[in-house]
């Protein structure tokens, strides 16, 4: 059975502000799942704290909102212990680029195969406007008093230093592409990671979809190829490629795939290396004792398991 | 609904009005650079809102909003549960809810 | 003649050979079947600071507790002889390297200036010069003590004379030197010597030979020239089979019993080992079939440690983390989410000095009240405090079963003196082991996982059929964010009424248990790694007319109050001693919250040693005879 797009939309009332950025994020999703067709109870949508993070309530899949910046370790833990899940990641800008960097790095070393969608709208949504990681300096949003004196980090470039397997930038308000972005980002094995600029009606009156509008284009409508498979001098130089494409901000903004890479291991993969059974039995379908409430562990198994910390008393002749 | 439309070409219809995202019964002329009640004002400026411009809008932008419910709208089907109603893909924001909106989470 | 017990301190630089001696000394004594407890003491530094192992051997039992003063102290430097020379009983032995004679105090840079002038200031006292050889020779002198003078570099070259010495295990080679000497002491025969070398060594034939040889020849060196003064008694212990393992070990051993299947950590001392020994085992091969395999996940921080571990329970795994204080200061926001969204979540903490950095290899029960209290908001959570090795491997497992059952974080708390002591224990009773994995549930049509149905509502994992919603805001039973106020107090309700529900299932005398009757004339009470030196001052202050009990607080959250009210109270107040490794006796807070009864009289101490049966005693006496607070500081 084919679920449609409002199979995934959960009854809970959007509290969003009127016209809100995560609108069309969250339209996006909707239709990426159900092209897709993903299991609802196969499929678990994670986030932080912010007007972000209450995306996964709006949704009629699993969904764990959990602390300001940790969306990723929680995703991480639930990736691994269940490998069969489809998880995403929805995290502000604050969230994921400012209290949670140093997940939103750790991560893109491991290639954990989840996606991370970052929901770029240069401030503070939930905490009224202050300042985002990725807001310009000298930027004045009206829910500022004076102009930005932090520089902003570039989400696209970090991504690729940190060693993401798939960086893409969408924009909230066109659903439809950042749809594809999506299913692109899930069907890829690794982790892979959209920049989604996204307007905020109520605190930040310099992005707006005014300013999106004329500046936004799309890299595929230039020939921009993302594509490579792990050769190193290859990857080099897409890599290179994408890093001078990132800082592309100012009359033109591009959108679309900026890298792909598919020839890198995932961390699921290396981890079947160590553990042979990990891919076929996860921590989580683990059977961990028998009917009556007894370990696998018993003393004879025990004995061999720990043979190395048992010493056997000399026996007297 | 608590403000009745009296029907007509008052700029409630009008494309050039942004309407207001709380009081559905003000919007933005960006014409006229001016507020207005929307529900009882006319303007030789009038132009209806295109339907159809609309529904094109949500496929690509992927949501409208009903002023009257206060809800999103995600899919077509759902456009059937607001034929009459106030259906926007942009709206006028005032500044009051960046001063007194408390600060949250 | 022969002795029953013997109390040993080998001291050296940090990262030269001690581990190795201490290895090979309690496997060949549990090769005997004696019971060994050594305690590591070490700095925070990784090579060429003092460090040292003090042990009890026993024919008798397995030793619960250390004490001073020691029957052999074995010195592999100079440092050694001056740190602990006090710590030396009368008559007792000195193993020291004659080739060090020369050496004075102040050459020896790796002392503390402190405790440099401390002993310059003592054996000015003493009247002896700052120099190796005399107080090797003040120490002979006065009859204090026996001096085994050893030319190592004489002894090195004789054996290199014979051998080739491998360069890179030269470290080795000095430890066998002491390994033997103590082995003659002790009067270990030659196959339990080969044993314990052959086990540190596991199949490198070279350096067995090496140093089952060098160990033998100074073994018989000292049969010969000092006979065998510690001769030990045959063991009576009736085990056959010993673990020999540190507190790290048998935690990581019963967390792979009990089903753990993901741990993650962030390397901390003296956590980390634990972890290190779970990922040993994670493909749980038994006879080259795997019967499981566990995830043990090197995070980028302790926020992700919890963090993820949180996510991976959410799966359905049995999970874990394993850190120590700073570790678990980072992990206090995540702490809270799983306490609010009820998920099942084991911590393993080993206390170690704080606060901050503090003293980050050395023992402390400091973090109690922080464990209790940790984090904002008011949820329920077990914690457990483990007393000894094989009550730590028991909780491990127990701590697991109560997380799913009460869908909950439970803080296990351990500490350093635990986690870096080695003992010999015996194989766990399989007998008492279960798994407990709680009410689950896998169907799928309207779920809601907050299901009002008394504290414990059916828990469905991420993957099952059913699908969820979890969020740290206040939730509904779906676990949608919901304000309401009236909403608020029914799910309030259902979390905290867990405690309650807990307090009911689990038995009070399982959470305090009392060592001794009600008749007798004092009641200590303590908690984790207080436990055996509590015990054992007891009984050695019976034995000198004095009868006392010793109250084990195990769980103090939820807290057994009735029952040790009862046991308090039956005694008189001026007679009941806290014992604890911090300032401010906090486990005395935690009776005086819980119970009402306030204990005013306290024996600490929080130099970061252990608490040693001699100084606990004459603490005892002290508050028995009206002290109010006795803080203790023996041990370098
Ligand atoms: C540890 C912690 N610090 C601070 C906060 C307060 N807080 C809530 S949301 C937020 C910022 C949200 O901004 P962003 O991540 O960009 O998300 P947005 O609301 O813009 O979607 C902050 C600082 C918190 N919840 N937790
Ligand atoms: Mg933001
Ligand atoms: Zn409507």
């Amino acid at each position: 059975m084919v679920l449609k797009p409002s199979h995934y939309k959960s009854n809970v009332w959007i509290d969003w502000c009127p016209g809100c950025g995560d609108f069309g994020i969250t339209a996006a999703m909707y239709r990426a799942f159900s092209e897709l067709n993903l299991d609802p109870a196969k499929t678990v949508v994670v986030s932080g704290i912010g007007c972000s993070g209450k995306t996964p309530h709006f949704l009629n899949v699993n969904g764990v909102h959990t602390l300001h910046g940790r969306a990723i370790p929680f995703a991480v833990g639930i990736k691994l212990a269940n490998p069969e899940l489809t998880v995403v990641v929805n995290g502000g800008d604050g969230d994921l680029l400012g209290i949670g960097s140093g997940h939103f790095v750790a991560v893109g070393r491991r290639n954990i195969d989840i996606l991370i969608i970052l929901h770029n709208n240069g401030v503070y949504g939930l905490t009224k406007g202050q300042a985002s990681p990725t807001l310009s300096k000298g930027v004045l949003t009206k829910s500022l008093s004076k102009p930005n004196i932090q520089d902003a980090v570039n989400p696209i470039a970090l991504a690729l230093a940190s060693g993401y397997t798939f960086v893409a930038r969408g924009y909230s308000m066109l659903a439809e592409h950042l749809k594809n972005l999506i299913i692109a980002g899930i069907e890829h094995r690794g982790t892979a990671f959209i920049d989604v600029l996204q307007p905020c009606v109520t605190y930040n009156d310099i992005h707006t979809v005014e300013f999106y509008r004329k500046r936004v284009y799309n890299l595929e409508d230039e020939g921009w190829s993302p594509d490579v498979k792990g050769e190193e001098q290859e990857t080099n130089k897409k890599l290179l490629a994408a890093w001078e494409k990132s800082l592309e901000w100012g009359d033109r903004i591009p959108i679309g795939i900026f890298y792909r890479n598919t020839g890198i291991s995932t961390f699921e993969d290396r981890l079947s290396e160590e553990i042979p059974i990990y891919k076929i039995s996860p921590p989580s379908k683990q059977i961990i004792s028998d009917e009556k409430g007894r370990t696998l562990i018993d003393r004879e198994i025990f004995r061999k398991i720990f043979r190395d910390y048992i010493i056997i008393r000399k026996q007297e002749r | 609904m608590e403000y009745v439309h009296n029907g007509g070409d008052t700029c409630i219809d009008c494309r050039y009005i942004e309407l207001h995202d709380i009081y559905r019964y003000m919007g933005y002329c960006e014409v006229k650079y001016e507020l207005m009640m929307v529900y009882r004002t006319t303007c030789n400026h009038f132009s209806p809102i295109d339907r159809g411009e609309l529904w094109e809008t949500l496929e690509t932008g992927g949501w409208l909003y009903c002023i009257d419910c206060g809800e999103v709208i995600f899919f077509t089907d759902e456009l059937k549960l607001h034929l009459d109603h106030r259906v926007r893909n942009k709206l006028f924001s005032d500044i009051i809810a960046t001063e007194e909106s408390p600060a949250a989470d | 003649m022969s002795v029953k017990e013997a109390n040993i301190l080998l001291g050296g630089p940090q990262g030269a050979g001690l581990e190795t001696t201490a290895q090979i000394l309690t496997s060949s004594l549990a090769y005997l079947g004696y019971g060994v407890l050594a305690d590591r003491e070490y700095y925070s530094n990784i090579k060429g600071r003092h460090s040292y192992i003090h042990a009890r051997i026993s024919a008798e039992m397995i030793p619960l507790s250390l004490s001073y003063p020691v029957e052999i102290v074995g010195a592999m430097d100079s440092e050694t002889i001056f740190t602990h020379f006090e710590d030396l009983g009368d008559g007792g032995y000195l193993i020291y390297d004659s080739s060090t004679d020369n050496r004075t105090l102040s050459s020896i840079a790796s002392m503390e200036p402190i405790l440099k002038n401390r002993i310059t200031e003592r054996l000015k006292r003493l009247g002896v010069e700052a120099k190796v050889s005399s107080l090797v020779d003040y120490l002979a002198s006065n009859g204090r003590a026996e001096i085994v003078a050893l030319d190592f570099p004489s002894i090195l070259d004789t054996f290199k004379k014979r051998f080739e010495p491998e360069p890179i295990q030269a470290s080795r080679y000095v430890s066998s030197i002491l390994v033997g000497a103590v082995c003659g002491l002790l009067d270990i025969d030659e196959e339990a010597v080969k044993y314990g070398v052959s086990r540190r060594f596991m199949k490198k034939e070279k350096l067995i030979e090496h140093n089952v040889f060098l160990v033998n020849y100074v073994a018989d060196y000292i049969r010969e020239n000092y006979g065998s003064p510690y001769k030990l008694d045959n063991s009576r212990l009736s085990l056959n089979e010993m673990l020999t393992v540190m507190g790290n070990d048998v935690v990581a051993m019963a967390k792979i019993v009990g089903g753990l299947r993901y741990q993650s950590y962030y390397p901390i001392t003296p956590a980390s080992d634990e972890s290190f020994f779970i990922e040993a085992f994670e493909r749980l091969e038994v006879d080259g079939d795997s019967i499981g395999g566990i995830v043990v996940f090197q995070t980028e921080d302790e926020i992700a440690a919890i963090t993820s571990a949180i996510g991976a329970s959410l799966t359905g795994a049995r999970v874990a983390t394993a850190t120590s204080g700073p570790g678990f200061s980072l992990m206090v926001e995540g702490l809270g989410w799983a306490g609010h969204s009820e998920v099942p979540l084991v911590i393993t903490y080993y206390q170690r000095g704080g606060p901050s950095t503090g003293l980050p290899t050395r023992g402390g029960q400091s973090d109690l009240l922080f464990t209790l209290f940790a984090s904002h908001g008011e949820f329920p959570r077990i914690v457990l405090a483990s007393g000894d090795h094989i009550e730590a491997f028991y909780d491990a497992i127990e701590a697991m079963n109560y997380a799913e059952r009460y869908q909950l974080p439970v803080i296990h708390l351990l500490d350093k003196f635990l986690a870096n002591s080695f003992i010999t224990m015996g194989i766990p009773d399989f007998s008492k082991i279960y798994i407990d994995r709680g009410m689950i549930v896998e169907d799928g049509e309207d779920y809601r996982r907050y299901e009002f149905n008394g504290p414990i509502s059916p828990r469905a994992n991420l993957g099952s059929k059913a699908v969820m919603w979890y969020t740290g805001d206040e939730h509904d039973e779906y676990g949608h964010i919901t304000e309401d106020p009236e909403y608020r107090i029914k799910m309030y309700n259902k979390r905290m009424e867990k405690l309650d529900l807990i307090d009911k299932e689990i038995d009070p005398e399982k959470r305090a248990v009392l060592y001794g009757d009600f008749s007798a004339d004092y009641l200590l009470v303590g908690w984790g790694f207080v436990k055996g030196v509590a015990i054992d001052s007891i009984n050695k202050l019976r034995s000198q007319g004095l009868n006392g009990a010793y109250l084990h607080l195990k769980m103090f959250s939820p807290f057994p109050s009735s029952y040790v009210k009862s046991i308090i109270g039956s005694f008189d107040s001026d007679r009941v001693i806290l014992v604890e490794h911090n300032y401010l006796a906090q486990a005395g807070k935690i009776v005086a919250m819980n119970t009402g009864t306030i204990i005013d009289r306290m024996i600490v101490k929080y130099t970061g040693r252990p608490i040693y049966v001699n100084e606990l005693i004459i603490g005892i006496r002290k508050i028995l005879e009206g002290e109010m607070r006795v803080v203790l500081s023996y041990g370098a």
